[in-house]
């Protein structure tokens, strides 16, 4: 009985240490994007050539006087003209070395995994890249017990300018946002153990007046997508594997803070 | 008048003066709490405050009432802050209404920056001796 219960103590220990023993690959993020392009080409030679010659004869004496002339002129010309256009549009498969910084980050702030480094897919884009199993057995996860396989579904830039009603002022926004989705595929089994979408948004905004020119500092938007998106993934992945315990939101809303299009109505 | 009549008198003064001095501290989310009055103004009133976020950027609208027969001048500006409760931008300079007589008028403002997310109307009328709204 008093083996059991020191056992049952024990239990717990155990499953922490597994947990914590996890580990885990985070991958950068897959893309596949349709690129397409026009050419017009326009290849035109011309080639003249021209020769004109001229001579004059004159004689004069006492009994009589002769004078001639004599030209000449022949040119040519060629001209060679080519003009091709077409339309091309192939999809190009890579990996975007962007943006997991963050996820690691909160990751390893969460405390529930190890991170392993994951070997970048160097090979020339193709669809092969979506082949994660593939990828696992031909051991670009050295170590990792867990592989988080991350694809680009969409990547959005805006700059938008807004009048700001009742002023001369304009909103200048330009914002970022991304959208990813993961897996957590365990290297063994292949199991999916958690799987989700998650956003990254960015943007820096500043009021123009007339005539000044501002340029958005696209740093400070990426930055901040990698933060939000590495907050959401770690969220996420704590609320399918965590026992659905609430992750702290790093941005509390104070009283005063107030999201966009929100009215507030103050009373008498 | 005994000296020490005077006692209980200049008490009951200093009580009244000390009661008419502390008004109660404004609700939150009321309109005294986000109006500062230089003084207080007889005949306007603020009726109607709201706030929006638009575009990022605070904006905050104002009704003023004068139920007086005569038109008032009012003078307003805005004091915005940011999440921290620091002031930002500097001070703005007053800007001045008319208000006719029993009619409202709306004014609106535009926070300068993203960063503010609170703000104050600071409002002042030559005619400055009321009450409050």
């Amino acid at each position: 009985m008093k083996l059991l219960r020191s056992l049952l103590l024990l239990l717990p220990l155990f499953a922490a240490y597994d947990v914590q023993a996890a580990k885990i690959a985070v991958t950068d993020l897959a893309y596949a994007e349709r690129v397409s392009g026009y050419f017009h080409f326009v290849d035109y030679h011309n080639k003249s050539s021209e020769r004109a010659s001229h001579s004059e004869r004159e004689r004069d004496s006492f009994e009589s006087s002769s004078a001639s002339s004599r030209s000449s002129y022949s040119g040519r010309s060629q001209t060679d003209y080519t003009e091709v256009e077409s339309s091309y549009s192939y999809i190009e498969y890579g990996e975007l070395r962007k943006f997991v910084g963050d996820i690691k980050g909160e990751i390893l702030k969460n405390g529930g995994f190890q991170l392993t480094q994951a070997k970048p897919y160097t090979a020339k884009g193709s669809e092969k890249i979506y082949d994660i199993i593939s990828r696992i057995k031909k051991g670009a996860y050295p170590g990792a017990d867990y592989v988080l396989f991350g694809t680009v579904s969409e990547l959005d830039f805006r700059d938008e300018v807004n009048p700001i009603i009742g002023t001369d002022t304009l909103s200048n926004t330009f914002s970022l946002s991304l959208v990813a989705e993961f897996s957590l595929i365990n290297t063994r089994t292949y199991e999916v153990k958690a799987a989700f979408s998650a956003t990254g948004e960015g943007q820096d905004v500043r009021v123009v007046t007339g005539g000044s020119r501002v340029v958005p500092s696209r740093g400070k938007v990426v930055s901040e997508v990698s933060k939000s998106l590495g907050i959401d993934v770690a969220r996420q992945i704590n609320e399918q594997l965590g026992g659905g315990e609430s992750y702290p939101n790093p941005n509390p809303a104070n009283g005063n803070t107030m999201q966009e299009g929100e009215v507030m109505h103050f009373s008498q | 008048m005994h000296p020490f009549k005077k006692i209980p008198l200049a008490i009951v003064l200093s009580l009244l003066t000390a009661c008419a001095s502390q008004k109660p501290a404004p609700r939150p989310g009321s309109i005294n709490a986000k109006v500062e009055q230089l003084s207080e103004m007889s005949y306007l009133q603020v009726t109607d405050l709201r706030a929006v976020k638009r575009n990022h950027l605070l904006t905050v609208q104002a009704e003023i009432s004068n139920p007086d027969s005569d038109n008032q001048q009012l003078y307003y500006r805005f004091k915005w802050f940011d999440a921290n409760g620091f002031a930002v931008g500097g001070e703005e300079a007053w800007k001045p209404v008319l208000v006719y007589a029993h009619q409202k008028q709306t004014v609106t403002a535009v926070a300068p920056s993203p960063q503010v997310t609170d703000f104050r109307m600071v409002v002042q009328s030559p005619d400055n001796t009321g009450s409050m709204p």
